[in-house]
């Protein structure tokens, strides 16, 4: 069934340079309104130049999601696309990751999937980043409206949710300031079963905020794998991370070398026979090695396609978008589930600030004390400033020129700029090393 | 091939999985976005063949929301174009092309699906689904019709009958047959003295051991019987907790989180109670599927063991030493082996009285059998004829009086699906097509919604969620967005892939995917 038959001989096009026609589908959505609409949608011309001319989205991955992610985006009627990976393609990937072909293997991800997405798809124009997103600048970031995150790793989620989160400002009443919200779509897909969800940091989850969504990686105690092995991912972990070590000591482990495999499957093997284990095969030793995540192209379809939609919503407005975190379950029946799932106040990352209450006498000393006690897994030697800028106390070239200020009171220290009183409130801001993007503590002392 | 192509799919459905897939033949009806992205992921998953079948060539539409075709393809045959374009995606696939109207091949030469194990059918009328529907039927091929309009997708599988067999082992929690524990488990736990037992050795007796140990201990002082409410599993625990020396065994707290497994056996799976009150209806004979002796063996086991299945044999790993879990290892692999002798023993009886031979089934074939029986499960779908009388007044009626459990509001999408068809027949084209579209966009609002009203008579569904999605429904024009259909699409292939491993369970009833509010519902 189609609609009314468009016989067309030659090809004609409109001012963009655009085939006439091409965008039928899309155009019944963006001309004209419906009760799906979302706030302030406005059907016509405008709102299709703004999807077409304006928007520049940012793809993170070029893998399963990623590959996915280009095609559907381009066809949703984006025209400036760039997509970071640092991967090169592998003869496993090619099940799902349809972008590539026998002869790519080798080949860098990023640079091969936009040649192949700009061949196939008239008029888009992809940009390939082969590198680590931790390669970019911060403010590099900064020139996309939408960043899509097909990642496969909870660090690289972290990462980009730590630099879009370090752009957002807030209002002195503690709301976000609209302009410096960067907007992430997320999707991650395991199996049958995958998720997909729209972040607005400083409105809605940051991720995180629901970092309990992701359960932790099985790891298997050492004095097991040293002295109790009972299953074969026992002996295969022995030999991977233990006997490894003590009998090729200056030779670096690379789960891509298949002379390393096989030593790593010998070994566990001749383990898993002293012990009477069964259950050791490349298939498995691989997979344990490499925490190897199964795939199959459909799951990611589904993911990245409602990624996609969520993309062409945000920009156009042509629909309501999703509030916030879809997930999906395909091995019994198929199930999906929508959550709109709620910020953490105190979300160090997007939050207004993480609230600490400190006695009043407390010196800049104390406060650092306390605040390196409250988040020991991401400050270690942290810097201080006020909301404004003023540095209280820096590492580096400041240090000395800061030092002074540790054993004066906090409450004098801020009372400077917050006119003193009997209860005091105080945003402070802290950096560290390890913590990417600043801190915000809202300092209460009593 | 450990790392091949196929290896991260081979860790889900398993080399046997694999093989059903690449020994299946497709046809997809149609080359629109849908039915091009569900081919695309069976191409890349490794299927034997794809056929298209499409009337049309390529117009500058379908550059719009068909990855599958390029700008060069504009006027060629898009069969033709499409299956070029796939073919690249994996060169084990074999691909061919028809450029026929797919309608005039279900009405003039059925047999032309014969040769198929799936056949693809979409964006495609009701009627002539209903008439493929009996074809497929007939020689139980796998049929799926999906159809993406606006913003809305639905899809629905019409099988005549399907058997999940070997639902992977990964899924199954572990039956540790604990409430009938058998003499060579019973003689292992009584091995452990406790009270001897040094520090060490006291937090490395299996957790199963523990358990047993407490279950004897319980019985003796309660008549003989195990826990069986609430308050009584609570009052094992405190015993079972009484037992401990310390607060950090580990062994302890695995045993704690296990009591479920002594207190009552494992009920059966409701997908296999439906399959063995199927087997009940049968009568094996000459023709009837090996499946169905299998799945009698379990019966009579069942019978025999007072409703216990087979043991699987495996165990989830727990604190112990090495030779404690190998030896257990061994007890409950040699309990699953003579189990499945038990089992094989009936299979081959019941072969005999069907006049078969006692030799058509492997100890091997009846042992996996036994791993995965616990998840069997048998379905049929009702034909498609049967929906479309569900939106005929008499239904609607008898739904808004409870007789059909189906929620009103997803009852409300199929009265759309067909009051688009009929739209379809009455002028000529989709709603939402008329040349000036918006003005056009009010009358077919008003079109639309009369043959909604005609189809409903005087039952009223919810009118306001009727009149948005017909709102809707002109507004997108029975236009196919690419997401959409690249979402839909790969449902569908991940339904034709479960139900051509037999492994994971497919949808029963029409699917309804929504992408404004990011949902999936059924009826």
């Amino acid at each position: 069934m189609e609609g009314p038959d468009v016989n067309m001989q030659s090809i004609e096009r409109d001012h963009r340079g655009d085939i006439v026609g091409r965008w039928t589908d899309l155009d019944y959505v963006l001309m004209r309104d419906g009760p799906s609409a979302g706030p302030g949608f406005e059907p016509g011309e405008d709102t299709k130049s703004v999807l077409m001319d304006v928007m520049h989205v940012l793809v993170l991955g070029a893998g399963g999601l990623g590959c996915e992610l280009l095609k559907d985006l381009a066809l949703s009627g984006f025209k400036k696309i760039d997509v970071i990976d640092m991967d090169t393609i592998d003869l496993s990937n090619l099940n799902r990751q349809f972008l590539f072909r026998p002869h790519d293997i080798g080949k860098p991800k990023a640079i091969i999937a936009a040649e192949r997405v700009m061949e196939r798809v008239e008029g888009v124009t992809v940009t390939p980043h082969y590198c680590r997103i931790e390669d970019k600048d911060d403010d590099w970031f900064q020139q996309f409206h939408i960043i899509i995150m097909g990642l496969d790793s909870l660090e690289a989620r972290s990462y980009m949710n730590a630099v879009a989160c370090s752009f957002l400002r807030f209002e002195a009443d503690g709301t976000p300031d609209q302009s410096t919200i960067k907007p992430l779509i997320d999707g991650g897909t395991e199996g049958w079963k995958g998720h997909a969800r729209v972040i607005l940091p400083g409105v809605t989850p940051c991720f995180h905020c629901t970092m309990w969504l992701f359960p932790p990686q099985t790891t298997y105690p050492l004095c097991t794998l040293a002295e109790t092995p009972r299953i074969a991912a026992h002996c295969i972990e022995y030999a991977h991370l233990i006997q490894w070590g003590n009998e090729r000591p200056n030779e670096e482990f690379d789960a891509d070398d298949p002379e390393h495999m096989k030593w790593i499957y010998e070994n566990a093997m001749r383990r898993a026979e002293a012990f009477g284990i069964e259950g050791v095969t490349l298939h498995h030793t691989m997979g344990v090695v490499k925490n190897i995540i199964p795939a199959i192209p459909s799951t990611n379809a589904i993911i990245a396609g409602q990624c996609a939609l969520e993309a062409l919503k945000m920009a156009t407005m042509c629909a309501k978008g999703m509030d916030n975190f879809m997930m999906y379950n395909g091995s019994d029946g198929v199930y999906t589930h929508t959550v709109a799932y709620e910020k953490d106040p105190d979300c160090p990352m997007c939050s207004p600030g993480v609230a600490m209450e400190l006695p009043k006498e407390s010196t800049l000393s104390d406060v650092i004390d306390a605040i390196v006690k409250k988040f020991e897994d991401t400050v270690a030697l942290p810097s201080i400033s006020t909301s404004n800028g003023t540095n209280l106390y820096m590492r580096g070239v400041l240090e000395e020129a800061t030092r002074d200020n540790l054993p004066r009171k906090m409450s004098e220290l801020l009372g400077e700029e917050h006119g003193g009183g009997e209860k005091l409130d105080g945003l402070i801001i802290v950096n560290d090393k390890k913590l990417k993007g600043p801190l915000r503590v809202r300092l209460s002392l009593a | 091939m450990v790392g091949g192509r196929y290896d991260r799919q081979i860790r889900i459905w398993g080399e046997h999985g694999q093989k059903k897939l690449e020994e299946s033949k497709v046809c997809l009806l149609n080359c629109g976005p849908t039915g091009c992205e569900t081919v695309k992921n069976l191409v890349l998953g490794g299927i034997a063949s794809f056929t298209l079948v499409d009337k049309d060539t390529v117009k500058p539409r379908d550059l719009g929301n068909n990855f599958m075709l390029s700008t060069t393809d504009v006027g060629e045959s898009r069969a033709k174009a499409v299956a070029a374009h796939l073919k690249e995606l994996n060169a084990a696939v074999v691909g061919s092309f028809i450029d026929e109207d797919p309608e005039d091949i279900v009405t003039d030469n059925p047999d032309f699906f014969h040769d198929f194990t799936i056949v693809i059918a979409t964006q495609m009328p009701m009627r002539t689904l209903m008439a493929l529907d009996s074809v497929c039927r007939k020689q139980n091929i796998i049929m799926i019709v999906m159809r993406s309009f606006g913003f809305i997708g639905t899809l629905r599988l019409c099988i005549r009958e399907h058997v999940i067999t070997d639902t992977n082992p990964g899924d199954n929690i572990h039956d540790l047959g604990l409430t009938q524990p058998w003499p060579e488990l019973c003689n292992f736990v009584s091995q452990f003295e406790l009270d001897t037992l040094d520090g060490v050795a006291f937090k490395g007796v299996p957790f199963i051991v523990l358990l047993l140990q407490a279950c004897d201990k319980w019985r003796a002082e309660h008549d003989s019987k195990l826990p069986s409410n609430t308050r009584e599993q609570a009052a094992f625990k405190h015993m079972l907790s009484a037992m401990r020396r310390t607060h950090d065994e580990e062994n302890f707290q695995e045993a704690l989180n296990a009591v479920r497994h002594v207190c009552k056996p494992k009920s059966l799976s409701p997908t296999l109670v439906k399959v063995l009150e199927e087997l009940a209806s049968k009568n094996l004979c000459q023709s009837t599927p090996i499946f169905w002796f299998k799945i009698s063996g379990i019966s009579a086991f069942l019978a025999k063991s007072g409703g216990m299945m087979p043991l699987v044999g495996s165990i989830p790993d727990m604190t112990c030493t090495t030779d404690c879990y190998v030896t257990l290892q061994r007890i409950y692999q040699e309990k699953a082996a003579s189990d499945a002798k038990v089992v094989e023993h009936y299979v081959q009886e019941a072969l005999v009285r069907a006049g078969r031979q006692r030799d058509e089934i492997t100890a091997d074939e009846v042992r996996t059998f036994c791993r995965y029986a616990s998840n069997a499960a048998f379905l049929r779908w009702r034909p498609l004829a049967l929906d479309s009388s569900l939106v005929r007044e008499d239904k609607i009626k008898s739904t808004s009086q409870g007789a059909w459990d189906y929620p009103l509001s997803t009852l409300t999408y199929l009265v759309l699906v067909c009051a688009s068809d009929a739209f379809f027949d009455r002028y000529g084209r989709l709603p939402g097509t008329a040349i000036d579209a918006v003005r056009g966009s009010k009358d077919d609002f008003i079109k639309l919604k009369t043959i909604a009203d005609e189809i409903l008579g005087d039952h009223n569904l919810n009118g306001h969620l009727l009149d948005n999605l017909i709102c809707e429904t002109v507004r997108g024009g029975g236009g196919e967005l690419h997401a959409v259909a690249s979402v839909l699409g790969a449902i569908g292939s991940q339904e034709i892939i479960k139900l051509v491993t037999k492994q994971f369970v497919p949808c029963e009833k029409t699917l309804i995917y929504n992408c404004v509010e990011c949902t999936t519902m059924t009826c």
